[in-house]
This record gives C-alpha cells, structure tokens and sequence, in this order.
C-alpha cells in the first residue's frame, strides 16, 4: 500500500481520490471502529461514524477552514469521539467513555453538537437511497433547468409529466427523511 | 410532514401558481408560522441535496466502506478455513497416535500371551531376538517330532527314520547337514509325515532341521558310526 503524506491526504480528500480514500479508510478506521465498538456501537455505527468524520474534514478543507494543530489521526479520531457521544447522548445512553488511546490530545472544540450537520447528513444519506432515476430529475431541477429540459433529457412525454415525476421524487425524499427516527429527535 | 404544506410549497417552487395564488402563499408564510416552518425545512433540505461534491463523496465512502468489509469479511473466512485445517490436522494426529498406541498395546498383549504359554516369565523382553523366540515356541506348539529321538545313534547303512505330526496346514521341507555344515539332503513340500534316510554318509555328527519355508520349526542331531 502507498505511503500519503498528511498534506497529500488532505488534497486527496479534498479531491476525493478514490486511492487516498481507500488509504485514509485503511489506516484510519480500524481506530474509530475500535472506539466505537468498545463503547456501546456496532460496526454500523463505527462505519458511520468514520464516513461523517471524513465528511466534516472535507467540508472543512472545501470552505479553508481546516486548521490542523494536531495529527490528521488526532483530529479524525477527535472528531469521531464526539460524533459517537453526540449519538449517544441523543439516544439517552449513560456511558463512561474509555477512549482507546489515552496520549490523544482531544480537542473539545471540534464539538458538533450543531443539529444543522446532523440534519444535513440525514438528507443526504435519504437522497443517496432515492432511485438513480428520482435523484438525476432532483438534480436537473437543482441545476436550473425548465421542467421542459428536464422532460426532454429524461425522455418524458411532457412538462406536465416532469413536474409530477419531480414532485414524487420529492415526497419520496421528504416521507424517508420525516420518518427517519434519528431526524424525529433531532426535529423535537 | 404535513402533506398539505409540502403539496403548497411544491406547487409553489414549481411555478404551478397562479400570481393571486403566489401572493397568497407569500402572505401565509409571515401569517402561518407552522407553515414557515415547513418551508423553511424545505428549502434546508433542498439545500443540502444540492451540494453534490459532499454527496459524492459520501457515495464513495460508502462504496469504500463496503469493499473494506468485504476484504475484511474474506480475511476471516481465509483465518476461519485455515483454523479448520489446523484442526482437522490435529484431529488427524489425534487419531493416528490412538492408533498407533492401539496397536501397540494390542501387540504388546499378544506378546505377553506368547510369554505366558511357555511359562516361561522370564522372557518377558521385547527385544528381537525374544519375539523372534516366541514364534518359533508357537510353531513348535504345531510340529511333534516322534522318530528320531535326540541324538539317536545308527551305523552306516541304517536307515534313519523320521516321523512327525504337523498341524501346520502346509508342506514343510527337512535338510539334513553333516558336521562341516554342508548340506546332504534337503527335500522340500513334504506331504506325507515320515522320510527314511539311508546313512550312507561318513561317520560323524549330523544335524537335521525342518523349516516353514525360511523359517526353523525344529533342529535336532543323530549320530552314524
């Protein structure tokens, strides 16, 4: 397996390639599934756990906003830890969290108890599950095009027909984020 | 989610109102604030499915994540496979050292009752040449040998006769050697149970034996003067 530098890792995440992912899940995860596991998770939640953690270091390289003053393993494992006890703490569980590596330096201000991350990330895990079909008319529509474009690039019969097709996408996307338990306790 | 809410506010961002409709729907959102809330999830909604740099990416964690347990699924099934070799190894060794300590025991009682027929406890050894004893005691349990008695003395041109009874249930051979150990007769597949030799030869010790094939049932000597 190739050897990253921490910066290469980082411009590979920001680029999302494929082989600096692979590595970074390789090398990483094992970590997080271990905290995750010894505190009351499945390899369910570990796994995403990891993924939102990756998540949070992308959307943080994207807007320039990542300032690393630890390792990128420190700062991943940091922020897994409190995205499991975030989990936990929603689903009403009382642990006492035993961190697997004592000399981490953790840092408490990578805290994201912002319910507008959460929120996000249940949206997008939804639109990822709608059909190939849902998602490309969702997306066309993002994108700025007239219902007439999106008949014609999707080969429906009309306008009319684009507009109702989007707006079943759409409820179908609403109805699985709405009855998302994890969203209803986020919601109250 | 209130389906009449999400009915009009989807009709409103896909511009199926009228302008009365629109200004009315405006009017709701400051007047209605359970309805302001609802678009405004809406929209947050709309919002994060449109940033498909993160979605891609998290289709492609998502993937990665999938191929790693995978790989991670195979390594312990390769482990789970190899650790039922090891055992059905070590089953397999288990079952050749019962054996072998069968056989063994098994052995050792057979030799025992070797021992314990010719009442003879002292030679209660295991060496070769005691087993190789025993054998020969248990075939002599199946040969008599009536005539000639031991160092029976007959002059020459007297005929010596052999007699025995054998329970052996095949032909059996007699050599006759004289003193230098040369061989002077040896008839081979007896049928019957009884040869007469003529002592013809020079005076002087003779020995006789009768074999199961290579293996001695009996030696014995006779003299002709």
């Amino acid at each position: 397996m190739t050897h990253y530098t921490e910066a290469s890792i980082i411009e590979g995440i920001a680029r999302r390639q494929n082989e600096v992912l692979e590595y970074v899940y390789n090398t990483y995860y094992p970590m997080v599934r271990h905290l995750v596991i010894y505190n009351n998770g499945t390899d369910e939640d570990a796994t995403e756990v990891f993924q939102e953690a990756i998540i949070v270091v992308f959307e943080k390289i994207i807007s320039n906003e990542l300032d690393l003053n630890c390792s990128l393993k420190t700062f991943l494992y940091s922020i897994s830890r409190n995205l499991w006890l975030q989990h936990l703490e929603r689903i009403n569980r009382q642990v006492s969290f035993e961190d697997i590596e004592k000399h981490l330096v953790l840092d408490e201000s990578e805290m994201y108890d912002d319910f507008q991350f959460h929120r996000k990330r249940i949206y997008q895990k939804h639109f990822i599950a709608l059909t190939e079909k849902c998602r490309r008319i969702l997306e066309l529509y993002f994108m700025n095009k007239s219902f007439d474009e999106i008949a014609r690039v999707m080969g429906f019969s009309s306008r009319r027909y684009a507009i109702k097709r989007k707006y079943e996408c759409a409820k179908s996307l609403f109805s699985r984020i709405y009855n998302d338990p994890e969203f209803k306790k986020i919601k109250s | 989610m209130k389906i009449i809410y999400f009915d009009l506010i989807e009709s409103f961002l896909n511009d199926q109102m009228s302008d009365a409709e629109v200004r009315k729907f405006k009017k709701s959102l400051v007047s209605d604030p359970e309805l302001a809330i609802e678009y405004g999830r809406h929209m947050e909604i709309y919002k994060a499915i449109q940033d498909t740099e993160a979605i891609k990416l998290r289709e492609q964690l998502v993937r990665i994540g999938r191929e790693y347990r995978n790989d991670q699924d195979t390594k312990k099934s390769i482990v789970k496979d190899r650790k039922m070799i090891y055992w059905i190894a070590a089953l397999i060794l288990v079952l050749i050292s019962l054996t072998v300590i069968v056989y063994r025991i098994t052995n050792t009682i057979q030799v025992q009752d070797y021992v314990l027929e010719t009442g003879d406890e002292d030679i209660y050894t295991m060496t070769g040449e005691c087993r190789e004893l025993m054998t020969v005691v248990a075939r002599q349990e199946n040969f008599t040998l009536i005539q000639p008695p031991d160092s029976a003395i007959y002059l020459k041109g007297q005929t010596v006769p052999f007699l025995w009874r054998s329970e052996l249930g095949r032909p059996i051979s007699l050599d006759i050697l004289n003193r230098q150990g040369k061989l002077v007769v040896s008839f081979s597949k007896f049928q019957d149970c009884q040869y007469e030799y003529l002592a013809m030869g020079d005076k002087g010790v003779y020995m006789f034996r009768f074999r199961d094939g290579e293996e001695v049932i009996k030696v014995g000597i006779f003299y002709i003067k």
